[in-house]
């Protein structure tokens, strides 16, 4: 019988062990985050500072499409089971919001008490809105958000050689194009990222973000299941 | 063990898998032999649950394979997979912690007998290397079914002598079914136990090997005094030039009248007259 809970971790271990392209992107905009930093303590460009922690969201938006777009068949390509890998992919996700949620409000704490009588810093956690809140419902607020930026982007490469993503990817594009000009659909594209982003009221914004993040990741199984090796 | 109920699969109008319904029974090495595009692949990717087909059913120990229902019994490694970029020990290390069936001792064993360097990346193997890694993956991941692409490709004649051997320790530790594709129709013999051969997406002959080597042979003589035998016979393939008539036979030897000769006839032979291909074209 098969230990499907080390199945499951050693997938997870392979996909974060497995994503260079995402560290090296990921630190490339880290040193643009060092140079920026460097550049408003010199004078060389205005005191406005980007904090480098923001960076770590672009890793949120790489490792999916890595891990579906390469990791998945190398992982059955060694026997791993379907089953596995859905369930070792949300330990990353999870595990990845996480760190990132927590590396983020440490990197953040520092530049404050360092940086913050000298340069302005823009961190997303103060510029959601988040920060206000506190620390830890912070970082929860953060990882929620996190989590559903990576589930999101995990199912949307999951459905790129179907049919119903080039729909998904139509819909989205049209979404952006006609609801933006269009002053009521874009109050509904306002409503919906204050509902999981900009809301004043903790709880809605991270239980949307969590049950959107369970719901979409809910509707990957089929996807996962229809998938051809 | 596998059973196939009206199986085609299709790629827009071209039928790859057409209507194959077949049994393939346990602990037995099968030979699936087809020219290139005989749909080989297609029939052990559809086996395997890597992908649906177009119709019919496929069942593995009584459960329906689908994408969305992978058999667990079977392990099939497309020949030409990529995997991770990490050294073969860390790759077969990762293998048995994917499945706890994964015999880790038997596949350190194998790289060691096929002078893969445990410690080189799996990027840095020659492509005959990544099958050969490939191969002994599957062999090694204790399954009850293998299915093997075209394992051979790419091998010199020592390596492919050395992956016999590995097939036959495989088999001989953990009896299972076997299935192999290949185009080394005569090495094949050597552990086989039956053969399959597809054509243009259809079952045209399935055999025990030892039937053939029994069952299978060439009449060579006048035309006048070979077609007339020919009638009460299961005729493969017959050829005339002037006056005289070469056919290839597949069935019980009789007794033949003066003036026809009998030849014994390989599997490369047998194979080439049964699919069709004129045995002496350039």
């Amino acid at each position: 019988m098969k230990n499907r809970s080390k199945a499951i971790w050693a997938i997870a271990a392979a996909n974060f062990r497995y994503l260079v392209p995402a560290y090296i992107v990921t630190g490339v905009f880290l040193l643009v985050g060092v140079y920026n930093l460097i550049a408003s303590l010199t004078g060389l460009i205005d005191n406005n500072y980007v904090d480098i922690a923001n960076y770590f969201y672009v890793f949120a938006v790489i490792a999916p499409i890595i891990i579906v777009s390469r990791n998945f068949k190398r992982v059955m390509y060694l026997n791993g089971s379907k089953h596995d890998f859905y369930f070792g992919c949300f330990l990353n996700y999870v595990i990845g919001a996480g760190s990132i949620s927590l590396i983020d409000i440490i990197i953040f704490l520092i530049a404050k008490n360092t940086l913050g009588s000298t340069l302005v810093i823009w961190n997303l956690v103060d510029v959601f809105g988040w920060w206000e809140h506190g620390m830890v419902i912070a970082y929860v607020q953060q990882f929620s958000f996190l989590l559903l930026i990576e589930i999101f982007m995990h199912t949307l490469t999951s459905i790129q050689n179907r049919w119903y993503g080039w729909v998904m990817d139509i819909i989205l594009a049209a979404i952006l194009i006609v609801f933006i000009p269009i002053s009521e659909l874009r109050s509904l594209l306002v409503q919906f990222f204050n509902l999981i982003i900009f809301n004043q009221r903790i709880s809605p914004q991270i239980f949307s973000c969590l049950f959107l993040s369970v719901l979409i990741y809910m509707l990957y199984l089929p996807i996962l299941q229809r998938k051809k090796i | 063990m596998i059973k196939l109920k009206n199986v085609s699969k299709h790629y827009g109008k071209s039928n790859a898998i057409d209507n194959i319904s077949m049994n393939i029974d346990e602990n037995k090495i099968y030979c699936l032999l087809g020219c290139n595009g005989a749909g080989k692949t297609t029939f052990l990717k559809m086996i395997a649950g890597h992908i649906n087909p177009s119709a019919g059913e496929i069942e593995v120990n009584g459960n329906s394979v689908s994408t969305a229902k992978m058999p667990e019994d079977i392990s099939f490694i497309d020949n030409r997979a990529k995997q991770f970029n990490t050294s073969l020990d860390k790759l077969v290390l990762m293998a048995a912690r994917y499945d706890d069936r994964f015999d880790l001792e038997f596949a350190l064993k194998m790289i060691t007998k096929f002078h893969l360097n445990k410690d080189k990346k799996f990027g840095q193997l020659s492509f005959g290397m990544q099958i050969i890694f490939n191969t002994l993956l599957s062999l090694a991941s204790n399954r009850q079914i293998v299915l093997l692409d075209e394992p051979l490709l790419g091998l010199d004649a020592i390596m492919r002598n050395k992956f016999y051997n590995l097939l036959n320790d495989s088999f001989e530790k953990n009896p299972k079914t076997i299935i192999i594709s290949s185009h080394l129709i005569d090495e094949m013999t050597r552990s086989a136990g039956e053969l399959l051969i597809l054509d243009e997406g259809k079952l045209l002959f399935r055999s025990p090997i030892s039937d053939i080597d029994e069952k299978a042979y060439s009449l060579i003589g006048t035309t006048e005094a070979v077609v007339p035998v020919l009638e009460t016979l299961n005729v493969i393939n017959v050829k005339t030039l002037g006056r005289h008539t070469t056919a290839c036979v597949f069935d019980k030897h009789v007794p033949m009248a003066d003036g026809i000769s009998v030849q014994s006839v390989g599997l490369q032979e047998f194979f080439i007259n049964l699919v069709g291909g004129d045995f002496d074209e350039e």
